[in-house]
């Protein structure tokens, strides 16, 4: 095999020796023949002359020679390449629309596959990252909760569908340095998470057993950035002390670049915790994130079926903290792209599948055009079929043809990729929680240009396959001569494959329209959900007081109370408020609730409130509006009458039909009596707090923070009269002022948060609405095209019509009955596509169904009359087709 | 297809590639140039068989492309510059093969004919 090209490779680039080498071969062998004859006694010419004929004419043998040498096909192939270059050249116009149909094709496929790849297809820096799996709590099998250590117990004793277990708890920790405070995302781990993920630090060492016992040193792992940052990336690193949150930890190591798991961490601890004997009440919580390798062999359905089986034996053991919830296995990959509803995986795929119909529509319009040319230069190839050419020998030509174009293509399309590309990684489609270097990183690689390679091979096969098979097919030669002379009657196998392609294109675009139709809808009643605030011109930070640094709840509400004050003293500001959780965020605190005098019917159910603490300015801070009774005030503080503001899908759940106001309601399941009752002095509208149920009302309760004794990290709100981001700096200044080593962490805007939950839903809808309106415009052009070409053709029927006396309605109306009667063929079939096509999206819309009418009506409505219009041009031209003209032309 | 009978009454038709087996069992012995091959496979049958000389030269070349034969020049025994043909280990496998393949069809062939 390898011989065998080397050879002809070679034998093509030496072509000149080549034929030297085999001329004077030809020659040896004559003179030998003819030395032979001379033997035999023969005259020198004679025995020349009888050489020669037994050699049976040198001509010939050097052809058979040429043949075998191998360089014959590729010559040949070169040849059609040349030619096919030279038709483009001679036809500019045809190849610019070709190869930008191509382009464009090829162009915003690449682009999307790229995000693709680098979302769900591109290794991460993590060994068989696909076998590591995110276990998730789910309340009443849809509602997201982080896991415990109760659970990572069970797992660990209990489960054999995992080789390694890990679990971590996320947090803000503050990183005093040399007097200098920084807030980081660090995160609380066991050794078995870093052995879970493969990970090793690239200096240093893992936290060992002694360092994650309670009591056991103070370690910590860094950052390679935060290394590189605030260390300068010294070598000298490993041992150095440094402060966090108030407690002297010794560093023992430095992780890989990039690595930020669990969520943009840059700072671990270990986690110092005893399972055995651990209280309930510590176990039982969802503060934790549970993450398990696969062991291998067994598959993520498999270990999903196992922990759903402990999850269960959970509930039964621990009632009265896992009532009520079931467990689920995700891909650590799909966690990290904050997509535990697989929304954001669905999205994609649904807008690749988008893009390679647009893809489809493209190659249809591009086989219209070659079959067009393809029918004009029906002449040309019945004339290379007269002269020998074999019909395997044409379609081989037309396929590279095809090719030549497809690689131009192809190459237009990486042109055309980059920009897009770079647009994407702009709107960034989807939010990561960590790796975003990796994740977010929509660029080529080898898979994007392999997929490219691939789509490129595709058009050369698709694209020329219609004009080769019927310029392949054999054909009666003089008919085609004679047809050509006249032009009169059309090519009606050309006429009907025409046909076949438009319909398809419209067929194709129709689903297009319908998901893109719905999408939009979806985004923007999405848009218009009303979130119960006002989310504009409020400035949010993160602050977690360290227990250390504030041990006692009376010392964390003089010092909120006096961050408020200094805030609202600021330039621009409105008023400020304090939270223990604003809404939309990646983490929502929740808490089960009880109500006074109502026992739950359904024991198993396990009613669930948004759990916020909040200072008296917030509620109006935010801008939620009260429905009755009030709002929060200063007069509720610690020991005045424990009170609470619910929302009103609270007050549905809890009193239905009754009036809240003065009604009681406390944390804790039924049997929990820890907790105090708490009044209901007001309702306010729902607020959407919890991001994962955007799409839902759940019920939330406000509550007095000082009135409830807690260690919740904190975020400030701040509403303002200026540009939030303006005075980001005065606020961070004001936090220093109260104390000096509380700093202040991702600082943002509230409508930054609230844009962040519909980015992949906006980039969906603006996406699918492009594809689709690109794919209208390509489909019409495309009809134009054919219609445009049918009447040029037909100019001899419709002439020789009108001299019999054919009305110019009459002709107009023919010529729209043939585009109305492709139209709907298209369209009909297209309706069909759609309406299984829409009901893939069903899981990603809102606000709409997936059958809705109006869209459907809507869209057919409009690719009617795009389609008509695209075609009152050419008919108008039929109608107006002179007789004698048309007739005389012949 | 390449070897033809001398006689013309009854021309016996070769299957494919039956040249291309007689050219590399002719190598076999030692290398030869592209004229004694020919002399020799007539030689060796005793005339019955002639080797069309132009169909010899694409022959040699497409087994050169395969790899079975490498050609060198050389001087010839009439002192000519000649191209010399020598079988290469692949040929000498492909001939091994070739020729069991061959000694089955005929030894087959015969056996039917002598007892159906």
């Amino acid at each position: 095999m390898w011989s065998d090209l080397r050879y002809r490779l070679s034998a093509l680039f030496r072509r000149r020796a080549l034929a030297a080498d085999v001329e004077e071969e030809l020659r040896a062998h004559l003179e030998h023949q003819a030395a032979k004859h001379l033997r035999a006694g023969a005259t020198p010419e004679e025995a020349l002359r009888r050489a020669r004929l037994e050699l049976g004419g040198l001509e010939q043998a050097r052809e058979l020679c040429h043949e075998a040498s191998g360089v014959h096909g590729l010559e040949v192939f070169l040849q059609d390449v040349r030619y096919g270059l030279r038709g483009l050249r001679r036809n500019p116009g045809f190849a610019a629309i070709a190869v930008l149909t191509l382009a464009l094709g090829v162009g915003v496929n690449t682009a999307i596959f790229s995000a693709l790849n680098a979302l769900l297809l591109r290794p991460l820096p993590i060994p068989q990252m696909d076998r590591v799996v995110y276990v998730l709590a789910l309340r009443e099998n849809f509602d997201p909760f982080g896991t415990g250590l109760a659970d990572y117990q069970a797992y660990r004793e209990r489960a054999h569908s995992y080789s390694s277990l890990g679990i971590d708890q996320q947090g803000s920790f503050n990183l005093i340095e040399r007097g200098n405070s920084e807030a980081l995302h660090g995160a609380f781990i066991v050794p078995g998470y870093l052995a879970t993920l493969q990970v090793q630090p690239v200096l240093g060492r893992s936290f060992n057993e002694i360092e994650c016992t309670p009591g056991g040193p103070g370690a910590a792992l860094i950052g390679y950035g935060l290394w590189q940052r605030r260390f300068g990336g010294s070598s000298q690193i490993i041992g150095r002390t440094v402060n966090v949150n108030g407690n002297a930890v010794s560093i023992v190591g430095v992780m890989p670049a990039n690595f930020d798991l669990p969520g943009e961490t840059e700072l671990w601890l270990p986690l110092q915790v005893r399972l055995e004997g651990l209280p309930a009440a510590e176990r039982g919580t969802h503060d934790y994130e549970l993450i398990g390798r696969l062991r291998p062999g067994v598959t993520l359905a498999q270990a999903d079926a196992e922990t759903k089986t402990i999850a269960r034996q959970l509930e039964q053991e621990l009632p009265e903290f896992r009532r009520g919830f079931g467990a689920e296995l995700l891909t650590l990959r799909q966690q990290l792209i904050d997509d535990i509803d697989t929304n954001s995986e669905r999205a994609v795929v649904i807008l690749f599948g988008a893009v390679l119909f647009f893809l489809l529509i493209c190659y249809a319009n591009v086989a219209g055009l070659l079959l067009a040319r393809g029918v004009v230069r029906e002449h040309e190839i019945a004339l290379r079929r007269a002269l020998g050419a074999g019909p395997w020998r044409i379609a081989c030509q037309l396929l590279t043809e095809g090719a030549v174009l497809a690689v131009f293509g192809g190459l237009g399309g990486l042109v055309l990729a980059r920009p897009m590309m770079q647009a994407l990684v702009a709107l960034n489609p989807v939010q990561t929680l960590a790796f975003s270097t990796f994740l977010q990183d929509i660029s080529l690689d080898g898979r994007v240009l392999g997929f490219v390679a691939l789509v490129t091979l595709l058009t050369t096969l698709l694209c020329p396959l219609i004009p080769a098979a019927k310029a392949a097919r054999a054909r009666d030669l003089t008919s085609v001569f004679r047809q050509g002379s006249q032009r009169g009657n059309t090519d009606r196998a050309g006429r009907r494959w025409l046909g076949v392609l438009v319909v398809a294109e419209i067929a194709i675009t129709v689903p297009l329209l319908v998901g893109g139709a719905l999408l939009f809808r979806t985004f923007q009643s999405l848009y218009r959900v009303d979130v119960g605030f006002r989310p504009d011109h409020l400035l949010i930070a993160h602050l977690e007081l360290p227990s250390t640094r504030y041990p006692d709840h009376k010392q964390r509400v003089a010092f909120v109370r006096n961050l408020i004050d200094k805030v609202e003293h600021l330039p621009g500001v409105v008023s400020a408020g304090i939270t223990n959780n604003t809404p939309l965020t990646a983490v929502s605190r929740d808490s089960t609730f009880t109500v006074e005098g109502h026992p739950l019917d359904n024991p198993a159910a396990l009613p669930v409130s948004s759990h916020r603490l909040v200072t008296p300015g917030y509620l109006k801070t935010l801008g939620i509006t009260l429905v009755k009774g009030r709002l929060l005030n200063e007069q509720d503080r610690e020991g005045s009458l424990p009170v609470v503001v619910v929302s009103e899908e609270l007050a549905r759940q809890a009193w239905p039909g009754e009036d809240p106001l003065g009604k009681h309601i406390r944390r804790g399941k039924q049997e929990q009596t820890g907790f105090p009752w708490l009044t209901v002095v007001g309702v306010v509208r729902n607020v959407k707090e919890d991001r994962f149920n955007f799409r839902i009302d759940r019920p939330v309760w406000y509550m007095p923070f000082e009135q409830q004794p807690s260690n919740y990290p904190l975020d400030l709100v701040v509403r303002t009269t200026v540009e939030p981001e303006k005075i980001t700096d005065a606020v961070r200044h004001a936090a220093y002022s109260v104390d000096p080593e509380q700093p202040l962490s991702d600082m943002t805007t509230l409508q930054t948060q609230v844009a962040g939950v519909l980015t992949t839903d906006r980039f969906n809808a603006l996406m699918m609405a492009a594809l689709s309106i690109l794919g209208l415009t390509l489909a019409v052009i495309g009809l134009y095209g054919v219609m445009a070409y049918t009447v040029t053709r037909q100019a001899r029927e419709i002439g020789v019509r009108a001299a019999l006396g054919a009305t110019r309605t009459r002709i107009l109306l023919a010529t729209l009955g043939r585009a109305a009667r492709l139209t709907g063929c298209g369209l009909l079939l297209g309706l069909a596509g759609a309406v299984a096509s829409s009901r893939l999206l069903a899981g990603n819309l809102y606000g709409v169904r997936a059958m809705d009418p109006w869209i459907f009506a809507g869209v057919s409505a409009l690719l009617l009359v795009v389609a008509l219009a695209a075609c009152l041009v050419p008919a108008w031209r039929a109608a107006r087709v002179d007789p004698m003209v048309a007739l005389r032309c012949e | 297809m390449t070897v033809s009978n001398r006689n013309p009454d009854r021309p016996i038709e070769l299957p494919q590639g039956t040249l291309d087996l007689l050219i590399l069992r002719t190598l076999v012995p030692e290398p030869r140039h592209g004229w004694a091959i020919s002399e020799r496979i007539q030689q060796v049958s005793s005339d019955l068989l002639q080797v069309q000389q132009g169909s010899l030269y694409p022959a040699l070349h497409r087994l050169e492309r395969r790899g079975w034969i490498k050609s060198h020049w050389g001087v010839s025994e009439n002192n000519r510059r000649a191209k010399f043909y020598e079988l290469t280990p692949a040929g000498h496998r492909h001939l091994q093969a070739e020729e069991n393949a061959w000694r089955a069809l005929a030894g087959a062939v015969a056996q039917i004919l002598e007892t159906a």
